[in-house]
């Protein structure tokens, strides 16, 4: 596996496999005095590249923002006013504390349909290709930008170490979020430990992230999320880069497991729960905790 | 500004304004909320140019220019909200005790105070939180007009209501 040194991109080099809306949602939680800076800077350099190859307007073109800004802001009227005055009052004050995580009462399960596409298809590569995955529920002209919440988030340190430690930590977090009917693996890797589990919640998604690492200090993730609206409001997309893609069945379910020279990436979606595994692993470790999931 | 100050910030926004932008995002959560604070950010350095050039980290002073602005927006908000929920309150208050209120006689009492126009500016920007520049590009206006309209429309509102 490549080491990854250096710039912050290089560093956070996992940040490119996730979807635009969980960069979003990880951007938004970067503030305050805890403030990660680092990682926000390199949240902020995946979106604007992915922004350059693949518009979806959440960022105006530069030629017509530099117009507008010549058109209605930097115009001689303007001189000595500004729109928010800038103060310095500190910000843990000024916002409000992140509201109390509340336990969310359990939901009956809605309906959706599932709309699993795969555009590209290589067989032997050498050239990495781009796979987008549509899971989920699919969108019908909803405005997906405005439908975006207040996120809240939290974070649960642990030190979990033995596969079944591992599971238990991991489970009690989904079961504190009244989500613990997802099967999560049993197994996982020698040696890997559960350093972070963070939780990131809106009114229609809980969003689940494990960090764990490995005793060489490797590191790999698994998220959960688990849609719950009535009327969900998009679709997901599974959007990677990889040089290779393979349909695994375990248990009568269909996994995908994405390889890249430095990491691989297993999804897996029902109606209303998207499972992802990826990080600096294997395929044999991965498909053991496949395997594991739901024994 | 001479030009080379013009030149300078054009090239600063060109390669950084998506940047500021983003950084906007992480406290507001909102795409145009998050442009609106970025404009007035380089707006901001255009006013401040030679501090801005001369510093020893533009783009941190930049970043930290951007926050603040950002924080002061998302206060903003807050307190439009939060005024929206004040004309609930009065609503109830001009309905009496008991009865049906029905919130938008409070917002066509402040049809009748204001003129047309004043009155859809208002509710553009005070009720549906539109950003300035739609709100000045609508009426071919700068933002500044804009902000001035505002202001003296809301001055017209307190004479009226002067406890509210």
């Amino acid at each position: 596996m490549a080491e990854h040194t250096g710039s912050p991109t290089e560093k956070y080099w996992y940040l490119k496999q996730l979807s635009t809306e969980r960069l979003e949602a990880l951007l938004t939680a970067q503030h305050g005095a805890d403030a990660d800076t680092e990682l926000l800077d390199a949240i902020v350099e995946v979106m604007i590249e992915r922004e350059k190859n693949n518009p979806t307007g959440r960022l105006p073109d530069i030629d017509t923002a530099w117009n507008d800004f010549q058109t209605y802001y930097n115009t001689p009227d303007g001189e000595g006013k500004s729109l928010f005055p800038e103060e310095t009052e500190d910000f843990t004050k000024s916002r409000p504390a992140e509201k109390s995580l509340t336990k969310k009462s359990p939901h009956s399960r809605s309906h959706f349909s599932n709309c699993i596409r795969r555009f590209v298809m290589p067989t032997a590569v050498s050239v990495a290709a781009t796979f987008v995955i549509l899971f989920g529920i699919q969108a019908s002209g909803i405005d997906i930008f405005g439908s975006m919440a207040k996120w809240t988030n939290d974070t649960f340190q642990f030190s979990a170490g033995h596969s079944s430690d591992i599971y238990d930590a991991l489970q009690g977090t989904l079961s504190e979020w009244d989500i613990g009917n997802v099967n999560i693996p049993h197994w996982y890797p020698k040696g890997a430990e559960l350093a972070s589990v963070d939780v990131t919640e809106d009114s229609e998604t809980v969003m689940v992230w494990a960090t764990l690492k490995s005793s060489d200090d490797k590191t790999f993730f698994i998220s959960i999320d688990k849609y719950d609206a009535p009327q969900i409001v998009d679709s997901y997309t599974f959007e990677i880069d990889a040089e290779s893609v393979e349909e695994y069945i375990s248990d009568s379910k269909l996994y995908y497991i994405f390889t890249n020279t430095d990491s691989i990436t297993v999804a897996w979606s029902d109606d209303t729960v998207l499972l992802s595994i990826w990080g600096d692993l294997t395929v044999d470790e991965v498909k053991g905790m496949v395997n594991s999931i739901g024994g | 500004m001479t030009p080379e100050q013009n030149k300078y910030l054009e090239e600063f926004y060109g390669a950084h304004f998506h940047e500021i932008m983003l950084h906007a995002y992480s406290v507001l959560s909102n795409w145009p909320d998050a442009e609106e604070v970025a404009q007035d950010t380089f707006h901001t350095a255009s006013e401040k140019i030679e501090v801005f050039m001369t510093h020893p980290s533009p783009m941190g002073w930049l970043k930290n220019v951007a926050k603040n602005k950002a924080l002061n927006k998302w206060r903003f908000n807050k307190r439009r909200d939060q005024g929206i929920i004040s004309m609930e309150t009065l609503s109830r208050e001009l309905a009496g005790d008991g009865a049906d209120y029905d919130m938008p006689s409070v917002v066509s009492i402040c049809a009748e105070i204001l003129t047309p126009e004043e009155f859809s500016l208002f509710r553009e920007i005070e009720i549906e939180g539109s950003d300035m520049k739609t709100a000045a590009e609508q009426r071919g206006i700068t933002v500044w007009a804009c902000q001035k309209r505002i202001q003296r429309i809301k001055k017209k509102l307190q004479e009226h209501w002067p406890d509210k």
